[in-house]
Formats: structure tokens, sequence, C-alpha cells
């Protein structure tokens, strides 16, 4: 995506929404400045909290400040010229917002609490009601008068349960032993991360209707966690891959949660800035615990 | 009291191309003891769960207590007890916990739950055992915890798969004191199994044989109407041998060693001495034949023989 912001504050609110990712800042007097053989001036804002673009946006816009300078160099230093540059003629300075130092943990623990509540969420859930099949609890259950959506609830609250105080676990590390810096509104993260962890009970539930065995359950588990690690933008960032990639990281809940957990961790932003974000995210859940819905009848068969 | 409480027709299932239950029909009162025979594998607990609407019908109709068990299973199970042939009990949770739990399930709460647990625990003896954890408790007192769980909601219909499955004697004559016990109290009671002595305490049978419906009646009707022939017995030292020699004579449907008899069941039309003839003319000594008192055992073995076995 690339826009033209006419100032710094538009580019400020394209990169808190995280519809943009670097932002190029260039001097009014740029033009002036090189004509006149003085050192000329642009700024580079980036965004920090995804430390992959941040550092190459880094090195690239030396690189790019190198060039530059270069090519003025040559022009200047034309036989007869009194010129002597005090300094390269062209200087880039980059500025990485939300996380100026890529601090590691700055960016990974948001992604992290994340991964781990992919994985309990998903692999608890699914593993709890198969062992309920197999040991033949389930089958007891479901000859009771119970009503689905009761036997839904009651294996899911537990786990929404247990998923807060993972989250809450893995925050506090954060915050206390690694000094990440929670800028953004405490209640809107555990709130926002509500859908995720439904997400993620959402698939529990449909791979507990397909796995006959807990084994399969684990087995199942894992094989949609992995494409969770990998291509959510939590290892690699997205724009790197190739496009058809890219639509698939889309139906990856984690895709969205790592932007809204960077986004309140880090820029400390709210709801409007992560709303394109949170939209898609309810919209899968919505479809995930339906198809679990669907799915999940009291039934043997 | 004569009113149906089952009622099923041409109830079929299917598991892909393997006919579980194959267009099974039979009507069962109110009130009585319905004993549901077979071998293992016959389809008996696969028509259950289609009772119970945990199965979907492939084919066929029926109603349980009036109620249409393609549409209405809900209805169904809150009137209904079911301690299935694997019932599982959460090990992690007491013996009270338990009943606690499904009766909660069931809709029962305070008081209420609390008076119909302690009538259970005394009907089902478990008294000393209401703070052990399900895991590790013997077979029998789970069994007697699962027939209690079945209870809880005072149901119409009892179906048990299998009660007495792998339990010892005396629980067994339990658990027909029990099951007595409901009928004579207005409820009725389905029982599967596949101990033919023990289903000599139903009012009606049904036996079902790799999935079909063989034969339906009384214990006394079963063995007067659907043994094709009489049974008799000789008294003999070399029981194998002779009860090898015997299934090759013309006329004898099956023979097989009990005690210290061998029984065979004699087809109609032939001397009830050639056999025993044929076994002197082989150098085999018996006594003579007598007739012998027909089993449900020996219903069930001729009946399958005549269907033969697919």
């Amino acid at each position: 995506m690339v826009a033209w912001p006419q100032d710094t504050r538009a580019i400020s609110r394209l990169i808190d929404s995280g519809t943009l990712k670097v932002g190029l800042v260039i001097d009014p007097d740029y033009a002036r400045d090189v004509r006149a053989g003085r050192v000329a001036r642009a700024q580079v804002l980036v965004d920090a909290s995804d430390p992959i673009t941040a550092s190459s946006t880094l090195s690239n816009s030396a690189g790019i400040a190198n060039v530059l300078g270069i090519q003025l160099l040559g022009r200047y230093l034309r036989p007869g010229t009194p010129f002597t540059p005090p300094q390269m003629p062209v200087q880039i300075d980059v500025r990485g917002w939300f996380n100026p130092d890529l601090l590691t943990a700055n960016y990974i623990v948001p992604g992290l609490i994340g991964v781990i509540l992919a994985m309990t969420m998903m692999m608890i859930t699914s593993m709890a009601i198969v062992k309920e099949r197999e040991t033949g609890t389930l089958e007891q259950l479901i000859t009771t008068p119970i009503k689905t959506w009761e036997l839904m609830i009651g294996k899911i609250v537990p786990y929404v349960l247990m998923g807060y105080t993972q989250m809450t676990i893995a925050l506090l590390v954060g915050i206390y032993g690694f000094h990440v810096p929670v800028r953004g509104s405490l209640f809107l993260m555990y709130a926002l991360t509500l859908v995720y962890i439904g997400c993620y009970l959402g698939l529990g539930l449909v791979i507990s209707t397909v796995a006959r065995t807990q084994q399969q359950a684990m087995q199942m588990a894992f094989f949609l966690f992995l494409p969770t690690i990998l291509l959510s933008g939590f290892m690699f960032p997205r724009a790197g891959m190739p496009e058809w990639v890219q639509i698939l990281t889309l139906v990856i809940p984690l895709t969205y949660y790592l932007e809204i957990m960077r986004g309140i961790v880090l820029k400390g932003v709210g709801l409007v800035a992560l709303w394109r974000w949170v939209a898609p995210m309810t919209a899968l859940m919505m479809a995930i615990l339906g198809v679990a819905m669907l799915r999940f009848k009291k039934r043997l068969d | 009291m004569s009113d149906l409480v089952v009622d099923v027709r041409d109830l079929t299932r299917r598991f892909g191309s393997f006919v579980a239950v194959d267009r099974v029909s039979f009507q069962i009162p109110r009130g009585a003891i319905f004993g549901f025979l077979g071998p293992n594998g016959a389809g008996k607990s696969t028509t259950i769960r289609m009772l119970l609407g945990i199965l979907p019908v492939s084919e066929g109709e029926g109603q349980v207590l009036g109620f249409d068990i393609r549409t209405s299973s809900e209805e169904i199970r809150a009137r209904v007890g079911y301690m299935s042939q694997r019932f599982s009990l959460y090990e992690d949770l007491t013996v009270l916990e338990n009943l606690h739990f499904f009766g909660g399930v069931f809709g029962l709460s305070g008081a209420r739950l609390d008076q119909k647990v302690r009538e259970l625990v005394e009907m089902t003896r478990l008294e000393g055992f209401e703070q052990q954890l399900a895991q590790g408790l013997p077979g029998g007192i789970r069994q007697r915890l699962a027939l209690a769980t079945s209870l809880l909601h005072d149901p119409e219909i009892v179906f048990l798969d299998e009660p007495t499955g792998a339990v010892d004697p005396a629980l067994r004559r339990y658990f027909w004191e029990r099951i007595a016990e409901l009928s004579a109290a207005g409820r009725t009671v389905m029982v599967t199994s596949h101990y033919m002595d023990e289903v000599e305490r139903c009012h009606d049978i049904c036996f079902i044989h790799h999935g079909r419906l063989m034969a339906q009646g009384s214990p006394g009707d079963l063995k007067s109407r659907h043994l094709p022939g009489e049974m008799w017995q000789v008294r003999t030292s070399a029981r194998a041998e002779v009860a090898a020699h015997l299934a090759r004579v013309p006329g004898v449907a099956g023979a097989f060693p009990s005690g210290e008899m061998v029984r065979y069941l004699l087809e109609p039309g032939f001397d009830p001495a050639g056999p025993a003839t044929a076994l002197r003319a082989s150098g085999l000594t018996c006594s003579a034949p007598e007739p012998a008192e027909p089993t449900l055992e020996d219903v069930f073995v001729a009946l399958s023989r005549k269907r033969g076995t697919p």
C-alpha cells in the first residue's frame, strides 16, 4: 500500500492503524539545499513494532542516502568547483517508532501471547472432548437432555478462563521481567483477546468433531498450529510473502491478533485504529464457531 | 398398563455397506422386562442408540413413549435412562460428585437432588464409597454407580446395555433383582445380554443375530414355537466323541456336551431311538436317550443355524 499524505500527522495515523509500515518525510527545503550545495535532509519513519521491517528500512535508507550522496558529490566535484563537502550531502534520518531501540522482547512478547493461546486453546479443547469420546463419558452426556449449546458453553468457559490466566502470566513476565512497555488499554486488550480465544477454541471444537483419538486431535492441532506461527507474521513479515500466501494468511486469526497486540502494547492505539484488524477477526470467530456448532451435534457418528 | 412404550418398524442402520441392524421391528408394553438377546456384534447396542436418537436411523421408523425417534430425541432422552455397555464415569470425581453432576445435567437441584442421590446410594448399596474417586473403584461398584446414574431422573424406560457383561454371579443376581423391582414399580426395562440363562427372567425376548430379528416372544413361547424339533439327551463318559459322532447322524441338528450329558436336537419325523442305535453301531457307549427340557440357548443355537451365518 502506498499513500501520499500531506503532513506528518496523517503518516502517524496510517502507521498507528498498521496501514503503512514506513513513511518518508522530505524536508521542504530539500531541493533548494541540493541546488545550493548544502546538506539536504529527509526523514524516514518506520513502524518498529515490526522489527524485521524496521531493520531492513534502516539499512535500506542508509544505502539510499549513500547512493544519492555519491551522485551529488560527483556533480559537485567537477574541476574548478571550490566546494569541499563537510559531510555527505544527503542525510536520511530514520526514526523507529514504538520500539526505537528495536528491542526483541518488545515485539516478541505481544506475539508470543498470541502463539501460546493459539496452541493451548486449540490443543486442550480438542483433546479434552476427544478424551471424553474415548472414555465414553461423552456418550453418557449426550444421552441426557442437555442442549448442544449448553454442552459447548460448558466445554468452552473453563478454557477461556485458562486462556486469560496464561495471558496474564505471560504479560506480567513481559512487563516485569523484560520491561515491555504496555502503552494502550489493558481493558481493550482483554476484551479483544476474548474474540481471539474464541477463534482457537472454535477450531479446537471443530477438530474434536473430526478426530477419533487424542493422538489424532493433537496432530490436527499441530497441523493448524505450524502455519499459524510461520505465516501469521509472528516470525516473518507478511509483506515479504508471495501474494497467494498473503491471501492465505487472512484466514489465520493470529494474523489479526498480532497487529492488535502490537498495536495496543507498543503503539498504544485504541479501537478506532485497530478496527481494520478487529472486524475480520470477529468475522473469522463467528464463522469458526458457526462451523463448530453445526458439526458439534449430540450424536455419536 | 398395556400401552406400548416402544414401537419400532423396520429399523435399519448401515455403516457404509455394512448393515448393523436390518429391518428390525418390535414393541415393548409398559412395565415389561424386555430382553434383547444376541451375540456380540449382533446389533443390540446400535438398536438402543437409535432408540435414544444418538445414532441416526438409516431407514424405518419408531416411537419411544410416543415420540418419534427421528425428530424428538430430546424429549425421549429426558424420559429414559441409559446405562451404556461401556459406561464411563468421570474418574477424577468422587462417587457422590458423579451422581450430583449427572443429576444436575438432568435438571435436578437442591433438596430434590440430594434426596434422590441418597435414595439411589441406598438402593445401589454405595454407602461408604461416597467420597471415593471413581478412578480405582472395583468393577462391581462402578457398575452399581452406573445403574444409579441412569435412574437419577426417574426414567419411564431404562435401557441397560449388557449390565451383566463382566460381573460376578452375585452382582448379576443383584442386577436382576433390581430389574424386577423396577418393573414391579411400573418402569419398563430393556436389557441386552448374551447370557441365555439370565434372560429367562424377561417377560418378552427378541433374538437378534447379524442385525436381523430372528424371533420374538416370551421364554416359554420361544421354546415351544421356535425349536425345530425336540431336545434329547444321552448320558455318556465319552462326551466329546459322542457329540462329534451325533452331529453326523441324520435327523440330529446339533449336538453338544452339557455336564454329564450330550444334548441334541432331533428334527421332527425321526425316530428318537435312531441316534443311540447309530452310536452303538460305532462302538460308543451311552445311556438310553431321554427327552431334555429345552433352554433358550437351544432355541438360539437352532435359530442361528437355520438362518445361516452370512
